[in-house]
């Protein structure tokens, strides 16, 4: 059965991946200079508690037991511990997470719509004026960095115009849960989220935009043309449904990207997310936290990737009925 | 992007060509003409009558006005020669990043096309993990520990970004190792090394080339995410940086964040601009249809 | 009357600062319950000639001049309304078959669906697949493969289901572009002994358009040759094969047939087969002149600068060549 075998692959594909992350951890700590123990330990830890850190992950052990013993304790879900925040970094990591997923997904869901209802606009007039003016803006608006555009973002309808808050995810001052709870968070979303969609619709305009033109001079199209339907009729019935694969794959294929915005947004808009994490990980030097976060990111994407193979698989009939 | 081309003349035939085509990609041409600007600025702000941009002589949170255009920062430096100052770094960033990446990915790119077989099958499911893994925190974690000097930041860009161009030359020299030219290559004793070297490679460069102007946009914006994170060489100015301590005073200076963030987006947009043109003349599929012309 | 005529078609391709001439002054008539035709290389603007037609030229073509008369009508003086209910209904074409001839991710069932209500729009679905299973049948395929995707399919049987689509609202005309392209002899043989026996049984007038002789001898009653978009011989398919007038036709025949010795002698005295074939299309820009020109072996000087017409020759076999003015 050729899908179980595809199946099988693509799993296999996903294993091998991590493990290559949780190897490239490995290695950059093992080979930086200096004492690996050290670094994990952090920049206040005292003599004895190197020395802990070192018996923990046998760093004083040869190479090959060391990596065992590494990917051993990554396996139970020990990823570390941050000296300075002083939990476990896969704590501090799960408590996370759900913030930065929530504007990643939402973000990207949005950007997605949004992406494709331009991209069907100017797609009927290929080439035209408009359609280059918009692929035009679309570059320029993917050449902003994310957090500037928060930034400015907060300038304009938190400072000037006091529209939205200008950071937290929720207002500090009130005590409300439950629904009131929701809302609030929604409120404070907006803005972070408009940044993270408005730096990923570029992305999903241009597939969109090349898939449908292509599509559009396929075979099929001249058929339906010759055999009288009208061109609305055949875009909508026809030329849409074979243009919807490829966008869907292709937030896979960035979500690495989208990550890394997410993060960068957070620290301007102060989200208790991933980045926010990172920010103060990375000033601190605490490895073992910048660690954690970088083998999470890689599995989350890896994952992520794997599930869309997956789902193109289910969707596209031309892979699905072999 | 240094070619190996045999004549000159056949070299500049080839990019007079290309400009020809180039013309009518109103898009495209923005994009040259801002970078122009850009690069004119970055190789002679040395000579330029600006304000040093390491003094903090000056008052500090003071509006754009006429004697400093763009206003000055919270340490009293003025920031119109510090965005132009920054120019150097975003730049030399990028294209010392985009060699790297060009040099491992030809490299690899081309000996996994050319030899085929299991070294092939090793690198491209390489090539396709690096693709999937997250870059910016890759090169987080790198620099964070191994140092963050500006060369650091390039040559770690540029090691965690070769995959795509390594795919590209792959598939080029996948396409031309089977046409006659190579084969006469082989019947005439070439060694393997010239066959790669003078006739592969020189002709895999073309495609290469769009690629690469994209990739100096976007580590442009990875350095600038890295310095707004405190990871960037301390000892530079870079746009990311400001922008960072911009955005404390983002109630009451805006124009301390605002500036630098300007001059990443003409910077990146103008590349961006031109590597699409470039991609769209040429990838053949989408030419043939000809109506930008 | 005649179903079909077309009177001194031109159509011109605009592409950018060049414009190419595809059909020039092309002339001919359809009877009905026959078979005609269409025999040229590319370039000669056979696929011109369909989507003319069927009004379904792309945006930069440009019709300049001539009428389309189908059964009294000039189709290119009818508005949309009136050509929609024309087409299907009483002209329809199997395109060419490729990979891409049918939408990829839509089943054959609702792909056909959407053509039949396009023209018969009240109709329930218990007639719709009465219909579709009818034609099918009468293409020589399965009903199974109204649940499948065209990729599950093979070659011959896209070809069928294309073919069982035309057939759908009972045309008098069918167009067949390029019928049995990419697939193998003998599905080949089988498709065209199939459309021949459709023709004869159901009684609609077959336009076959191919590059390839075999097919059409096999199958048309009458042939049109065409080269460098215009009409350079017509005449009964026996006679343009075993009697070929036009030095084009003759040359093809030799090529792709066995003819008599004595033409053959004739034809290898005055051939120059070393003459570089420059590509057709791109030099009839508003060329005057003798399309065949560059390649004929008996040209002169006359021949490049006046264009011959048709001339009756024997029966119903007309020619375009100064060789016959005589």
């Amino acid at each position: 059965m050729e899908w179980k075998d595809y199946l099988l692959r693509r799993s296999a594909q996903l294993l091998l991946t991590v493990f290559f992350a949780l190897i490239i951890n490995f290695l950059i700590i093992n080979l930086a200079p200096g004492d690996p123990a050290a670094l994990m330990a952090g920049e206040l830890a005292t003599k004895e508690y190197i020395e802990a850190v070192r018996e923990r992950w046998g760093l004083n052990k040869p190479i090959p037991e060391r990596l065992v013993s590494y990917l051993l304790n990554v396996l139970q879900g020990n990823l570390g511990y941050s000296y300075t925040y002083l939990q476990s970094v896969s704590n501090l990591i799960a408590e996370r997470i759900p913030v930065t997923l929530l504007l990643t997904l939402t973000s990207s869901i949005i950007a997605f719509f949004v992406g494709l209802l331009l991209a069907v606009k100017t797609s009927q007039k290929a080439f035209s004026k408009v359609d280059l003016f918009v692929s035009n803006v679309m570059l320029t608006i993917y050449s902003i960095p994310s957090f500037w555009l928060g930034l400015m973002l907060i300038g304009i309808f938190g400072v000037a115009l006091r529209i939205f808050p200008t950071s937290g995810m929720v207002n500090v001052r009130s005590t409300g849960s439950g629904v009131f709870l929701i809302l609030d968070i929604a409120y404070h979303s907006i803005l972070p989220i408009v940044t993270l969609a408005t730096i990923q619709v570029p992305i999903y305009y241009k597939i969109a935009r090349n898939t449908i033109v292509e599509q559009s001079s396929e075979d099929y199209v001249s058929t339906f043309l010759m055999a009288g339907m009208s061109t609305s009729s055949i875009f909508k019935k026809y030329v849409l449904r074979n243009s919807l694969l490829p966008p869907v794959t292709v937030f896979a294929l960035h979500l690495g990207y989208v990550l890394s915005g997410a993060a960068l947004v957070e620290v301007v808009f102060g989200w208790p997310g991933m980045g926010r994490l990172l920010l103060s990980a990375v000033y601190s030097r605490d490895y073992p936290l910048i660690m954690g976060i970088y083998l999470v990111t890689s599995i989350t994407v890896s994952l992520a990737n794997f599930f869309v193979d997956i789902l193109y698989t289910l969707l596209d009939p031309r892979v699905r009925y072999k | 992007m240094k070619s190996k081309l045999k004549s000159d003349n056949n070299f500049f035939y080839k990019y007079l060509l290309l400009w020809n085509r180039f013309k009518n990609y109103k898009g495209g041409l923005i994009g040259f003409y801002l970078f122009l600007v850009v690069i004119f600025i970055a190789l002679f702000v040395p000579f330029l009558p600006l304000c040093d941009p390491y003094s903090i002589k000056f008052q500090s949170f003071l509006p754009p006005s006429f004697s400093h255009p763009f206003g000055t920062d919270e340490m009293g430096r003025d920031i119109f020669s510090r965005v132009l100052w920054g120019s150097r770094t975003s730049l030399s960033v990028g294209f010392g990043a985009a060699l790297v990446s060009s040099i491992v990915g030809v490299l690899f790119g081309s000996l996994a096309g050319y030899v085929g077989g299991k070294l092939d099958e090793l690198l491209s499911r390489i090539i396709d993990i690096f693709l999937m893994i997250p870059a910016f925190f890759l090169i987080l974690l790198i620099v964070a520990i191994y140092g963050s000097s500006i060369y650091y930041v390039m040559l770690v860009i540029g090691l965690t970004t070769w995959p795509s161009t390594a795919r590209i030359v792959r598939a080029q020299i996948l396409s031309l190792k089977e046409r006659e030219f190579i084969y006469a290559q082989k019947v005439i004793g070439s060694s393997t090394f010239r066959i790669l070297f003078v006739h592969l490679i020189p002709n895999s460069i073309q495609p290469i080339f769009a690629n690469s102007i994209l990739q100096v946009a976007s580590a442009i914006l990875l350095e600038a995410g890295l310095s707004f994170l405190g990871l960037g060489d301390p000892n530079v100015v870079s746009w990311g940086k400001m922008i960072y301590s911009g955005t404390s005073y983002i109630f009451t200076s805006w124009w301390i964040a605002f500036f630098p963030g300007i001059a990443i987006v003409v910077t990146v947009a103008s590349l961006n601009l031109i590597g699409d043109a470039l991609v769209t003349i040429l990838s053949p599929k989408t030419e043939e249809r000809g109506a930008y012309a | 009357m005649n179903l079909l005529e077309l009177n001194e078609i031109s159509v011109e391709y605009q592409l950018g600062k060049n414009d190419i001439l595809a059909l020039s002054n092309v002339s001919f008539s359809m009877y009905p319950k026959e078979i005609l035709g269409i025999l040229g290389e590319s370039g000669s603007g056979k696929s011109t000639l369909a989507l003319t037609i069927m009004r379904a030229l792309p945006k930069n073509a440009r019709i300049i001049g001539g009428e389309v008369i189908f059964n009294g009508k000039n189709l290119l003086n009818l508005s949309e309304d009136e050509l929609n209910s024309i087409r299907w209904k009483e002209i329809s074409i199997i395109p060419q078959n490729s990979m891409n001839s049918l939408s990829p991710v839509h089943k054959i069932r609702d792909q056909l669906r959407d053509i039949l209500l396009l023209h018969e729009p009240k109709l329930d679905e218990k007639e719709v697949i009465n219909i579709m299973e009818e034609k099918l049948r009468l293409a020589n395929i399965s009903e199974d493969v109204l649940d499948k995707f065209p990729h599950q399919l093979s070659g011959g049987m896209r070809q069928r289901i294309l073919i069982a689509a035309s057939l759908l609202c009972n045309p008098e005309l069918i167009i067949a572009d390029e019928p049995t392209t990419g697939l193998d002899v003998v599905t080949q043989y089988q498709i065209l002994k199939e459309l021949k026996n459709l023709q004869s049984a159901k009684g609609f007038s077959m336009m076959i358009i191919s590059h390839d002789i075999s097919v059409i001898s096999n199958t048309s009653h009458r042939t049109v040759v065409m080269y460098g978009g215009k009409v350079v011989e017509i005449g009964p398919s026996d006679s343009v094969v075993e009697s070929p007038l036009h030095p084009y036709t003759r040359m093809l025949l030799e090529v792709q047939m066995e003819i008599s010795k004595k033409t053959q002698n004739e034809l290898h005295s005055r051939t120059n087969f070393n003459k570089p074939h420059k590509s057709v299309g791109v030099n009839f820009a508003h060329h005057s002149g003798c399309p065949f020109v560059q390649r004929c072996p008996f040209a002169t000087e006359k021949c490049k600068t006046e264009a011959p017409t048709l001339l009756k020759v024997n029966n119903d076999h007309y020619v375009s060549c100064f060789l016959f003015n005589k």
